[in-house]
């Protein structure tokens, strides 16, 4: 049974793995809002509030991610 | 590991024991404080001359009004009360931890709950503006092979509500407690403001943003 | 965490539609009124100012339309009394006109009647000198020097008179 339940924290881990893919999103949509930012200081207000949006839009694939990951210890166990 | 249990509050001794759930509980909680408070709050308004206290309460009201009814657009007026509760209500469920409570967006039943009233209220709203026939063929657009798709969605809509609004909280709530158990004081507190206060505020806004986001699309 | 109970899906649901009702009843419905309430005082106030406000215009209109009235009142009263005067000037100037040409007209006449009184004076003078002349040379010595004085002096005081007559 010590196989299994590091087989389980294996498979947890990789689904956590999603979280590279909203880091990333998450990144390029900072970095384009910051371009955006700068060239146009006076729609910062607008701006900040759709990257907010689109952030916590993206960071659901890694809270999905995460939310699996639980899943697999905890119904699995 | 206990903390991410729900565990049973207390039991109504009616029919043979009905279990109340610690978040069915502390929605209570939520309820009477946020009643208690728009009572007392709303007690002396005054149309001329009014206090301080009065023009904030008026401020926040009519500011999240104005913001929901942004987003769900002119033909989803009828709806923005009930958004903005929701809001008000996952806004304080998420912050709740502060006041050492566990926040009921915690457990799955509550957010599941929240989800399928939205999608019920998405669909009922899409009948309301087109009628039964119009609502049945909308699923037929853009074009009539999308229809499975557009079905399944009536499941993965308020699925990734609810998943989202679950994970955000459970995983804030981990980390939290994870960060309590390494350093007991001081640096919980700065986490806490951005897990519980940050994080809770925008997942209120998400969900309902989302919401509305719907409605607004079933509706025109 | 993961366990759902139906009924407590249940009491979620019941739960937060008792909130949206208490919410409507106790948040929603009085913050509303009075912020319509008070759009509405607002509205009507703007009413009232738009009101005085116009009723401030038509009189600065009345009071600018007198003005005006008054104004031109003044020019023409002002033109007037200029035309009157010009009339009165004229007329002055022209009395003062004629009474200098009839002075002048009466001294040219008394001068006229003074000198055919002066030449009727003279004639008469000459016309009494001859005959006081003629009766000398009749009535008198007839020498030749008596004579001869006689008609010296005649002719003396006939050159005299006429000197003074001719001035």
């Amino acid at each position: 049974m010590k196989s299994m339940s590091t087989l389980l924290a294996v498979g947890a881990g990789i689904a956590v793995l999603t979280g590279i893919g909203a880091g990333i999103g998450i990144g390029i949509a900072t970095s384009k809002a910051v371009e955006a930012i700068a060239r146009q200081p006076e729609a910062e207000s607008k701006i900040i509030k759709s990257l907010m949006l689109g952030c916590a839009l993206a960071e659901a694939t890694a809270i999905y991610g995460f939310v699996i990951a639980l899943l697999i210890i905890i119904l699995l166990k | 590991m206990e903390e991410l249990n729900c565990e049973t509050a207390f039991t109504i001794p009616l029919f043979g024991g009905i279990d109340i759930s610690e978040s069915v509980a502390v929605t209570w909680i939520i309820m009477a404080v946020l009643v208690l408070a728009s009572v007392l709050l709303t007690r002396h308004l005054k149309v001329e001359n009014p206090g301080k206290g009065q023009l904030m309460l008026e401020m926040a009201v009519s500011s999240l009004h104005d913001m929901v009814g942004e987003m769900v657009g002119e033909k989803g007026r009828q709806y923005i009360p009930y958004l903005v509760t929701v809001l008000v209500y996952i806004g304080v469920a998420n912050i709740i931890g502060l006041f050492g409570f566990k926040p009921p967006t915690k457990d799955l039943t509550v957010t599941i709950a929240l989800a399928v009233m939205s999608i019920i209220l998405i669909e009922y709203s899409g009948i309301h503006a087109r009628g039964t026939k119009g609502w049945i063929k909308s699923f037929a657009e853009p074009v009539a092979i999308m229809t499975p798709f557009n079905i399944l969605e009536l499941v993965i809509k308020p699925l990734s509500l609810c998943m989202r609004l679950f994970g955000n909280v459970l995983g804030a709530f981990v980390i939290m407690e994870l960060i309590k158990q390494v350093v007991p004081a001081v640096i919980p507190a700065a986490f806490s403001l951005y897990f519980d206060i940050f994080d809770g505020l925008i997942q209120a806004y998400v969900f309902v943003f989302l919401t509305s986001l719907f409605i607004k699309e079933a509706v025109e | 965490m993961l366990n759902v109970s139906p009924l407590n899906l249940l009491f979620t649901v019941l739960n937060l539609l008792i909130l949206l009702a208490l919410m409507k009843r106790f948040l929603y419905k009085p913050v509303l009124n009075i912020i319509a309430k008070r759009q509405e005082l607002i509205d009507s106030r703007f009413a009232e100012a738009d009101a005085v406000k116009k009723e401030a215009e038509q009189l600065k209109e009345q009071y600018e339309a007198c003005m005006s009235g008054a104004k031109e009142e003044q020019e023409r009263t002002v033109k007037e009394a200029k035309i009157r005067a010009r009339a009165e000037y004229d007329r002055i100037v022209a009395e003062a006109d004629r009474q200098a040409g009839q002075i002048v007209e009466k001294a040219r006449k008394t001068g006229a009647a003074e000198r055919t009184k002066a030449v009727k004076e003279a004639e008469a003078e000459i016309t009494k000198l001859a005959v006081e002349a003629a009766a000398k040379i009749a009535a008198g010595s007839l020498s030749g020097q008596n004579d001869r004085v006689s008609y010296d002096e005649f002719l003396k005081k006939a050159g005299e008179m006429s000197e003074t007559d001719s001035r």
